[in-house]
């Protein structure tokens, strides 16, 4: 890869639910109802009353080793050498579906109105005319976070291993989140 | 999710007649093999079927694609995709089936090398659609019953319908063997389906535990009434029927038979389809990242 | 500098000199500032992106971000106004009742026809009833500089007035019983946040409604800073689960009875501040209270239990509360200790059977631990400095000639039995000449979706003896809007240029400037009520010469001559925003810092712990100290054999009340399903999304279920706002909690306790 990789961070930990990132990133990406390229997803765990939640704000994680590109039989997927992105065409989408089996994430998803699928391809508009993502710019709380995967990386408790989100050695997700004690792994 | 599940059929009616496809070419190839005179009669009518039904197959898939005039893409990475090979496979075997025909109706020497190929072109084209499913992030699917219930579909369908073709030429060896392999197919319905849920129980749990949001719809009534079906009519019928045939030694007279193994083979394929509906299903539900 | 836009014909070319909030994209989208305008304590910053006369995108703030000056962040709600603005369901043309009223069948008149018939009307039932009978409704789902609601209340009082209201449905109890003990309502900006050691949250859940635009900004920053954080709460919020470092699942209607627990640790461990108490109170302890009071009604004595033989503890409480009294024990220790320590109390809980005691009880524990008026410190009824602010006049609605008021929430009363309100029932300057028997029912949807007991409100509605007109203006065809004997259609805030400030007291003024023409025949509430003025002989008055813009104008000037630094109208319409950087408002300040210069302004002087005032009004329910009374509809009420839960109808993220209930993006981002716990739900044979009847014996409605440990167990949460939609039953199918809640108003403000009910749930 020529350029280098960046990468979505994100403390969940003062992540409030409110779902403004979902709604933000629908609005650029034009999407009506039944797609979400950002989701929030919420976790609950222990035992009342000292019970814990945890939500998990998560799009495409632009992996190292994407499994949508290697799984996609149209080649609709590109990897941008530049930074690292990975971009869906929805011009070579034939509307299969198949990237949104083999996703560990749920990034891809189907768009109903396109008949193609639809995916976070990290507002590459926006970071073209130096501005933030989305998610980023309307994140209430500022917990999401766009960088150099290497930077990212380096953050204090910076994961990709979470309870309950799939495990990251087999697309090598170009993502970090910071975790709540009770959503890491061990 | 929900959009997927609506939009299942296409794949259910395109996996089911591709193997029951496969299973009559490999079923009509094994007759051929041990040169059943009864065959020989009924070739270029399976031909013709083995051709419908794997033109139907491939012709139900398009509807799966949103974009179903830019399907031709689907062949553009066949170095990566399992989908793209699962696609040519199915291509060839298409073409194979085309050719069985053209070859028993010109009732040329070749028929026996052409429906040995399309047999050959069937189980590929079974074989590989198995890893477009086990795929680590549907995890339902990730798993050896995909295979079990593929090969089982194939052997299932593919006896059970020769047997229906043949049965009433009193071929007995072909159709112990036909038979045969339909029961086993049957029994790896039976297998399969009871993974699939023991795989889906464990992965509901799961997700469950976690307190996702849509972990709601586990093992609903009309659900276990799938699985039920499945197992009964693809699973349970076939071997009982099979079994009391061979009991009763095949004494039974040739219009009988054929009536029974028409109706067994018409209650598996409904049972294998009411199960590879269910597996979509499944595989969908279960709520993950 | 230009206008971004041009009013006149809705060009949308970018201007030669870009605004600094908008500008335009390399991809000829022009970008216009603009604002949210419906019913909530914050105001952000919007940019609309306009393409061929269509909006197409919202983007929030992007100026500078830092916490001297955060940027303001729209919500999910803000950031869906182009999916509402452009919605197909849009009302587009004025519509006169046909058949019965509520059946919601309507033709389509002219404007012309429209505003003949509604003068006429008017006119008629002035003529016979009397403007007494006029009222102009309760209706907040549109807030602009010039109101719909406030130009209909100025046309009234040209014409004879019409019968006002007090209180509110945010904060009836809150409002009304803060002045008996600290003389007026105030409360810290969240700036004072960060410097807090401990936060008490009671119900208190701004991750959903937002109340300031930062509140959850500062909330975070307090919690980066150090503060333990504790929510008391019958759920565990998005808020409590993201801040709070312990949760206490508590009853609903039972807070005042865990703060007396508190303050009974206080007073038995010596924690309380006696000298803050000595100077700044009176009725804390038998030393310190009015005159001719008997002996033993001071709140330690109540406390301790030296009047009824009760002494408040903790297991006293952990009893009524199902809190665990080691964690009443735990918390009263921090709160005692850990200063500065700020309770902040919803407005939730006072929006119970019980509110007004919960409200005192709160500040009666800030005050104990003398954290009134410090920094950090204090308690609050919601939150954000409402003293503060930019001080943007409003438009002037004149001076109601009609004197008479009622508690907003006896409206229902008002119309069916009117003249013989009193003043028990809370009426003021009574007694009514008549009952109400014309609507202006303007941007609101509590005619019928937001008041309580729809079944009752509808059928008193149906009754067309009772009430002879209603108007509705709206954008949408809401459950209210349905019972319009003439239905107008109204514009959007991105159709009209408009100021908009927020509640509470942070220092900006958002301008929201026009952005496309409204479809069809919509307009603004004031063009219409303007002609209805010139029919009814009142045009030149009404308007004093001045357009809607003309108007918003003169507030700007207004604004100008008050503030040298405020920008003139063009200015502010080409930036977006004015904003001056806000200090943190501490509540209360001056009061503690110079208590002879700054009195409270009670008859005392003195924060009023035992309120003379409401001890002489002799009611049993209106006590002279804060005491826990059980609540109607609670655990102990007989009914509970037949209706065993609880049932509390929380705001949600997704709904601004009940606006956006409508709208696909928001019921995908939070459908608002019914919380109920594991435990409850697995009596009931309940998975989680099952669908299920929640019923008492007001009415019915189906709701699906989210099973949660996150509720507490006995209690059930029904996201208030759903739109009434009645199948052929009766029964509720979008799950409107209004069909559940009861009419009773609490004893002193009269105000709504639209959380207080009981109910039972079965699978559908």
């Amino acid at each position: 890869m020529g350029g280098e990789q960046i990468a979505f961070f994100v403390d969940t930990t003062r992540c409030i639910n409110c779902r403004t990132c979902e709604v933000a990133c629908k609005d650029v990406n034009r999407v009506g109802v039944g797609v979400r390229p950002r989701r929030v997803r919420t976790y609950e765990g222990g035992d009342f009353p000292r019970v814990h939640v945890y939500n998990v704000s998560m799009s495409c994680n632009h992996c190292e080793d994407p499994a949508c590109l290697d799984g996609c039989p149209a080649r609709a997927y590109t990897k941008r050498e530049s930074d690292g992105v990975v971009v869906h065409d929805p011009d070579r989408c034939i509307g299969c579906r198949y990237c949104t089996w083999v996703c560990p994430y749920g990034a891809p998803q189907f768009d109903p109105a396109a008949r193609t699928v639809r995916k976070c391809n990290l507002c590459v508009d926006e970071l073209d005319q130096g501005r933030e993502p989305a998610c980023v710019s309307a994140c209430p709380m500022r917990i999401i976070e766009v960088g150099p995967l290497r930077e990212i990386v380096e953050r204090a408790g910076a994961t990709m291993r979470i309870r309950g989100v799939p495990d990251p050695s087999g697309t090598r997700p170009a993502s970090a989140y910071r975790v709540r004690e009770e959503a890491s792994h061990d | 999710m929900t959009d997927a599940r609506e939009r299942d059929w296409p794949l259910v009616a395109f996996t089911v007649a591709i193997q029951a496809a496969a299973g009559l070419a490999l079923a009509a190839a094994s007759a051929d093999a041990l040169a059943a005179p009864a065959m020989r009669e009924a070739e270029p009518r399976v031909a013709w079927l083995v051709l419908g039904l794997a033109g139907a197959g491939a012709g139900c898939s398009l509807f799966h694609l949103g974009r179903g005039l830019r399907a031709w893409r689907a062949l553009a990475n066949l170095r990566r995709s399992p989908l793209s090979r699962e696609v040519l496979a199915t291509i060839v075997f298409a073409g194979a089936a085309l050719g069985s025909v053209a070859a028993s109706m010109t009732g040329g020497a070749r028929a026996s090398s052409w429906t040995m190929a399309t047999a050959i072109a069937g189980v590929t084209a079974m074989a590989a659609a198995i890893p477009v499913y086990r795929v680590p992030a549907r995890p339902v699917w990730n798993a050896w019953w995909v295979t079990a219930s593929f090969v089982g579909s194939v052997l299932l369908l593919g006896g059970a319908t020769l047997s229906a073709i043949v049965a009433g030429h009193g071929a007995r060896p072909v159709l112990d063997l036909l038979l045969a392999a339909a029961t086993i197919g049957a029994a790896l319905q039976i297998l399969s389906a009871g993974a699939m849920a023991r795989r889906f129980s464990r992965e509901w749990r799961h997700a469950s535990s976690l307190g996702l949001e849509g972990s709601a719809m586990g093992w609903t009534a009309r659900r276990r009434l799938w699985l039920g079906l499945q197992i009964a009519l693809a699973g349970i019928l076939p071997v009982l029927a099979y079994g009391t045939w061979w009991v009763a030694c095949g004494r039974a007279d040739g219009a009988c038979v054929t009536a029974t193994a028409t109706t067994v083979a018409a209650a598996s394929l409904a049972g294998i389809v009411e199960g590879r509906r269910l597996m979509f299903d499944l595989g969908a539900s279960v709520p993950r990242f | 500098m230009g206008p971004a836009v041009t009013l006149e014909t809705a060009s949308h070319s970018a201007s030669s000199n870009p605004p600094a909030g908008g500008g335009t994209r390399a991809d000829r989208t022009t970008l216009v500032p603009v604002a949210c305008s419906h019913d909530c304590g914050g105001r952000c910053r919007l940019v609309a992106h306009v393409e061929n006369g269509r909006v197409v995108r919202i983007t929030t703030d992007e100026s500078p971000d830092g916490p001297d000056s955060p940027q303001l962040r729209a919500c999910l709600r803000g950031r869906s106004l182009a999916s509402r603005l452009n919605d197909p369901r849009r009302l587009l043309y004025p519509m006169r009742r046909v058949g019965r009223r509520g059946e919601g069948r309507f033709e389509r008149v002219s404007w012309d026809e429209a505003i003949a018939l509604l003068s006429d009307r008017l006119r008629r039932v002035l003529d016979v009833y009397g403007p007494s009978s006029v009222f102009i409704h309760y209706g907040n789902g549109d807030e602009g500089a010039v109101s719909g609601v406030a130009a209909a209340r100025r046309l009234m009082n040209l014409l004879g007035g019409h019968l006002g209201y007090y209180n509110s449905y945010t904060s009836a109890c809150l409002n009304y019983t803060a002045p008996f003990v600290t003389g007026r309502r105030d409360t810290n900006s969240y700036r004072t946040l960060p410097q807090s050691k401990l936060i008490v949250l009671n119900g208190f859940n701004p991750a959903e409604t937002i109340f300031e635009t930062n509140s959850n900004y500062w909330l975070g920053r307090a919690k980066d800073a150090g503060a333990r954080i504790v929510a008391i709460d019958p759920r565990l919020t998005e808020t409590a689960a993201t801040f709070a470092d312990e949760w206490l699942p508590i009853r609903p209607t039972t807070d005042t009875a865990l703060f007396l627990a508190i303050a009974h640790e206080f007073v038995v461990g010596g924690l309380h501040d006696q000298a803050f108490l000595d100077r700044y109170c009176v009725g804390f302890d038998e030393a310190h209270m009015p005159e001719g009071v008997p002996a033993d009604h001071s709140f330690t004595s109540y406390v301790l239990g030296v009047g009824d033989g009760t002494p408040k503890t903790p297991e006293w409480a952990a009893a009524i509360t199902g809190v665990d009294a080691t964690a009443i024990r735990r918390l009263a220790v921090d709160f005692g200790t850990i200063r500065p320590a700020q309770l902040i109390q919803g407005l939730g809980p006072q929006r119970h059977a019980r509110g007004e005691q919960s409200v005192r009880a709160g500040i009666a524990l800030a005050c104990m631990t003398g954290n009134l008026g410090r920094p950090g410190g204090g308690w609050g009824g919601g939150e954000g400095g409402n003293s503060v602010g930019l001080g943007v006049p409003g438009f002037p609605t004149g001076v109601n000639p009609v004197r008479a008021t009622i508690p907003v929430f006896l409206w229902t009363d008002a119309i069916s039995r009117g003249p013989s309100l009193t003043a028990s029932d809370g009426v003021k300057d009574g007694p009514l000449e008549s009952g109400i028997r014309f609507i202006f029912n303007i941007a609101g949807n509590t005619l019928v979706n937001q008041h309580a007991d729809i079944n009752r409100t509808t059928a008193i509605l149906r009754d067309e003896r009772l009430v002879d007109f209603i108007v509705v203006s709206d954008q949408m065809l809401t459950p209210s809007a349905r019972f319009a004997d003439l239905l107008l259609p109204a514009d959007h805030a991105l159709e009209r240029n408009d100021l908009a400030s927020p509640w509470t007291g942070d220092t900006y003024v958002v301008f929201g400037n026009k952005v496309v023409e409204p479809p069809g025949e919509c307009r603004n509430e004031y063009w219409w009520l303007s002609r209805m003025a010139e029919r009814l002989g009142v045009g030149d008055a009404f308007t004093e010469g001045r357009t809607r813009e003309d108007w918003l104008r003169h507030i700007v000037d207004g604004a100008r001559a008050a503030d040298p630094l405020f920008p003139s109208y063009e200015e502010l319409r080409a930036a977006g925003v004015y904003r001056r950087t806000s200090t943190p408002h501490v509540a209360f300040e001056q009061e503690i810092a110079d208590p002879d210069g700054h009195p409270f302004p009670t008859p005392s002087g003195k924060i009023e712990i035992f309120s003379r005032r409401l001890h002489d009004m002799g009611n049993p329910e209106i006590t002279g100290i804060p005491r826990f009374l059980p609540a109607w509809e609670a655990p102990g009420d007989p009914l509970a054999e037949r209706y065993p839960l609880q049932c509390i109808g929380p705001h949600s993220k997704s709904r601004t009340n009940s606006t956006w209930d409508e709208n696909g993006w928001m019921a995908e981002a939070d459908a608002r399903p019914m919380w109920i716990s594991v435990e409850d739900a697995a009596a009931r044979g309940l998975s989680d999304g099952d669908t299920v009847r929640v019923f008492n014996d007001r009415g019915e409605v189906l709701a699906r279920v989210r099973v949660t440990r996150r509720i507490r167990p006995g209690v059930v949460s029904l996201p208030q706002g759903a739109w009434y939609t009645p199948d052929g039953r009766g029964v509720c199918e979008r799950g409107s909690v209004n069909v559940l809640t009861s009419q009773r108003p609490t004893a002193l403000a009269r105000g709504n306790a639209q959380h207080t009910m009981l109910v039972e749930v079965r699978k559908a």
